[in-house]
């Protein structure tokens, strides 16, 4: 099992080097198939583990794979290995299928680019990183995952970097992923400085012993940690990159914007479940954190009308549900959720990207419509994605969200459940408003581009259908509201036992109000269908109402159309100072000491040659009389010693 | 008596020498020069070195100084040169040579050499072939004969530069074999 | 017959090395001063001569017979500064020649291309 584990990574990774050293000899075809086999090995690889896994009891679910030493620093050993789990194989189980599912789709979408093999190396090495971030076994080797996989965001959202616009949005997310990871890094010296090691089971296994629960060490900690986590996932401050992002191939959005990269923050979080439970204070500030961004990016999301720019917002606010469930308690319903939104969210992505591909990178939905019976695959899964997300039963979104929706009630409060209630609707009604505005009506279509509107080839279908099949029935392994219908959690259970044992008051929960969960779940399915409902009236009975409402408030519409202006404050805070100290500095310290200092060593040795140049005369007779005057100083010197 | 005439001798040379460093004309140089070679053969015999009094006499005087007659008058009148020297090295120049000489006389005459020189008793004929047979014993057996031999190799080795430097193809001969600048 | 100190060699050899250093730096004329090396060859000549005598009889093997010889490494140096003298020489005045035939001049000064 040891080597099968490895090859998780490792596969990918053998992907990267083929085509990143051979890929422009190896013609498309080939590069395609070693990028695809590559995720698949990994994907095989990593069902045998989790078979594996599945066969073992509840307490010994937890098999550690040493790598080798990687850092021996005299009292500090740090070493690389993996740690099978089931959180981790049920992440790469996600990544490495809807990973598949995405490269096979991007065979067809990138088909006509010249870059085709860096783009597959890239995305392969993506891949790799993100599994060495969810197989880790110590927060060193996460945090080195962490890096990778920002790094190939950045690689891959500035992929077209011929384009200004798709350089700057690259360099945004990479930098705004700096800051997050200032906080995670001081997060992580904290803990080797409290735990004196970096390895996951010396630190969870000691936790109890060196940090008290509530304590200012512990939520220090968490909190430094969650940082990184807005940083990487989106979050309330930190989410401004992702929007951004969507300068990147659609693909790159479905698989790292959407379904992996993106989650890392919340696997993160639920790693580091035990440390999160003694800390309230975190706890409570992820959820706030996770509650306010739902409701916040889901407003946003209500407005826009580039379609990819709709579904990031979407995802921001669909990941808020995520921390919103760690942060009251219940991990393994945040990571189902993560799972399910990987399956809807990459389809929707996908479907996009379809619709896209043959509107030949038309991206605004204004100048979209009436394409369902030109493309009936593209517009039968993304209705699927759409119910999905939308929390309708029995699809997979269902499952997750009511899951999320009676944890924040339960082991939260009553504002929690109300936000993202709301949320909820805003999420079916603006979802629906991109079904009905790209798929439904007139076509407003580019007259030019009318004629060659297609379905797109079965290398990108087949994925969406997949994907569509994922969402249907990816959420019964979790059912809500079925007795011992929690499989996805009782399996997880030997993760999150510790922090639910600090937790107390879970197992209460769990049975009593079985009635009162059937009510609220009906309630919010009742706000899931009335979005959509709201959304039907809006676009297709009554076309100008919305534009209405934008003409009746103007101010209003502006500033959420304009993202409420968090961009541009950024700018005039931060960016722009950070510019101008950068430009005092260079005139500073690298045009006036450092350059000055090495041009001065060079004017020196300038002069100094223009003195000592003098010498050569050129005149035989001095060169002689300067031997002569040699010879005298032998002399004296073998006199007079 | 071998002292006054050592005495003699060393001042004809330096007189000459300083002569023929002052000479305009090359030529009176080079004879002047001819003239301190063959002198310093004296010493030469005055030190029990016979043979090499008669090589000094026959290479030195014979055949380097007849060289250097030939170069001159080949070289024609341009060989001349003004009287005007370049001023500012007279003096430095005059100044080095005067310590040079001073010094080196200092060294080597110091007070390890400032004795009387061992007492020769045997004559003057029997000398002559003591000298030669101990000067060929010690030059072609023992350890001397590889110098030996490369002497004579440099020596060919300087003919064959000099024709190699010296000739030139007649003009309009051969183009192809002309060095290019 | 007394013998002429050893001193006295040496101090003719070092004025008729001094005077051949003088004409090195103080004349033009290419030729003359290469007479001047020669001169100032000739005088350690003779400095090795007188030194070879001064070092004394030493015991050598010579033609069957041992006996008390004047120790010849001087004498022998001085033949080997012969050799090397005359192919100087004539590579040297090759060399003069050669650059005679380039700059039609022999004046040291005029051969100033190494000049800054």
């Amino acid at each position: 099992m040891e080597r099968v584990a490895w090859l998780i990574i490792l596969a990918p990774l053998a992907g990267v080097l083929l085509n990143g050293l051979l890929g422009r000899r190896l013609g498309k075809r080939l590069v395609g198939v070693i990028a695809c086999s590559a995720i698949f090995v990994a994907f095989i690889a990593a069902a045998l583990c989790f078979r594996h896994l599945v066969q073992l009891d509840a307490d010994e679910r937890a098999l550690h794979v040493p790598g080798f030493v990687w850092l021996p620093v005299g009292a500090l050993q740090v070493s690389f290995g993996i740690l099978l789990d089931p959180l981790s194989v049920v992440m790469a189980l996600v990544v490495t299928g809807v990973g598949l599912l995405i490269h096979i789709y991007s065979i067809g979408y990138m088909a006509h680019d010249e870059n085709y093999s860096r783009y597959f190396t890239w995305l392969n090495l993506f891949t790799a990183s993100m599994l060495l971030l969810v197989l880790a076994d110590s927060f060193l080797v996460l945090f080195v995952g962490w890096e990778l996989v920002a790094l190939c965001s950045y690689l891959l959202i500035g992929f077209w970097f011929e384009r200004k616009s798709a350089a700057a949005a690259g360099n945004k997310a990479f930098m705004v992923n700096r800051v997050g990871d200032v906080g995670f890094l001081v997060g992580l010296l904290l803990i080797f400085a409290t735990f004196g090691t970096f390895d996951y089971s010396g630190v969870f296994a000691s936790a109890g012993a060196k940090l008290q629960v509530g304590g200012p060490i512990v939520t220090a900690i968490t909190l430094l940690l969650f940082i990184g986590a807005t940083g990487k996932s989106a979050q309330i401050p930190l989410y401004v990159w992702l929007p951004d992002a969507m300068e990147g191939p659609t693909p790159v959005s479905a698989l790292i914007h959407a379904a992996t990269m993106v989650t890392a923050g919340v696997y993160m979080v639920a790693r580091c479940s035990i440390l999160y439970a003694m800390a309230p204070v975190s706890m409570t500030v992820v959820a706030y954190v996770g509650a306010a961004t739902a409701l916040f990016a889901a407003s946003i999301g209500l407005v826009q009308n580039d379609i990819k720019r709709v579904l990031a917002y979407s995802t921001i606010s669909q990941i808020g549900y995520m921390f919103l469930a760690c942060g009251v308690g219940a991990f393994a319903v945040g990571i189902f959720h993560l799972m399910t939104h990987a399956f809807f969210k990459a389809l929707l992505f996908l479907c996009a990207g379809s619709v896209i591909h043959s509107l030949h990178d038309e991206m605004d939905i204004r100048r979209m419509g009436g394409l369902r019976s030109r493309m009936p695959v593209t517009y039968g899964t993304f209705v699927i994605g759409s119910l999905a997300i939308s929390g309708i039963i029995p699809l997979a979104g269902f499952c997750s969200k009511d899951q999320i929706l009676w944890h924040a009630l339960a082991d939260g409060n009553a504002a929690y459940w109300a936000v993202a209630a709301l949320a909820a609707g805003m999420t079916a009604f603006y979802m629906f408003r991109l079904v009905f505005k790209t798929f439904w009506g007139e076509s407003r279509v580019d007259r030019d581009l009318e004629p060659h509107v297609h379905e797109s080839p079965s290398v990108m279908t087949l994925p969406l259908v997949g994907l569509a099949i994922l969402s249907v029935i990816g959420g019964w392994v979790s059912f809500p509201l079925v007795a011992r219908g929690d499989f996805f959690g009782h399996f997880l259970d030997p993760t999150f036992a510790p922090a639910l044992a600090i937790i107390q008051g879970e197992v209460a929960a769990e049975h009593v109000g079985l009635a009162k969960e059937l009510v609220m779940s009906l309630i919010a399915l009742g706000i899931a269908a009335s979005g959509i409902v709201l959304a039907y009236l809006a676009y297709v009975r009554e076309p100008g109402v919305a534009a209405g409402f934008a003409r009746g408030l103007p101010r209003l519409y502006r500033l959420v159309l304009d993202k409420y202006r968090v961009d541009e404050t950024y700018a005039r805070l931060f960016v722009q100072p950070g510019h101008a100290a950068a430009q005092g500095l260079w005139r500073g310290l690298d045009v006036s000491i450092i350059d000055g200092a090495v041009n001065g060593v060079a004017w020196i040795v300038g002069r100094m040659a223009d003195g000592l140049r003098l010498l050569h005369t050129g005149y035989v007779r001095s060169y002689a009389l300067a031997m002569a005057m040699g010879v005298v100083a032998i002399l004296l010197y073998m006199l007079y010693s | 008596m071998a002292v006054w005439l050592f005495d003699a001798a060393a001042v004809v040379l330096v007189a000459c020498a300083i002569a023929a460093i002052v000479q305009r004309n090359p030529l009176y140089t080079a004879l002047l020069m001819g003239v301190v070679f063959a002198g310093l053969a004296i010493p030469f015999v005055l030190c029990q070195a016979e043979l090499l009094a008669a090589l000094q006499v026959i290479v030195y005087a014979g055949a380097i100084v007849v060289l250097f007659v030939i170069v001159i008058t080949m070289l024609g009148s341009e060989s001349r040169e003004a009287l005007e020297e370049q001023l500012s090295i007279r003096p430095a120049g005059t100044l080095c040579a005067l310590v040079v000489g001073i010094l080196l006389a200092a060294l080597l005459a110091g007070p390890a050499v400032w004795v009387w020189g061992s007492q020769r008793a045997e004559s003057w004929p029997t000398l002559l072939s003591r000298n030669t047979e101990a000067f060929s014993a010690a030059l072609f057996t023992g350890r001397y004969i590889v110098p030996v031999e490369m002497a004579s190799l440099i020596l060919l080795a300087a003919m064959v530069a000099v024709v190699v430097m010296i000739v030139r193809p007649p003009p309009g001969s051969n183009e192809k074999t002309t060095t290019k600048q | 017959m007394a013998a002429i100190p050893t001193s006295h060699y040496i101090m003719l050899s070092a004025a008729l090395f001094a005077v051949g250093v003088l004409g090195v730096l103080i004349r033009r004329n290419a030729i003359v001063i290469f007479l001047a090396i020669e001169l100032m060859l000739n005088a350690v000549n003779l400095a090795f001569v007188a030194m070879a005598r001064h070092m004394g009889p030493v015991a050598t093997k010579m033609g069957g017979a041992t006996g008390l010889v004047d120790a010849m490494q001087g004498q022998v140096f001085v033949i080997f500064v012969l050799a090397v003298a005359g192919a100087e020489v004539a590579v040297g005045l090759a060399i003069i020649v050669a650059l005679f035939r380039h700059k039609r001049t022999l004046d040291v000064d005029e051969v100033n291309l190494m000049k800054w």
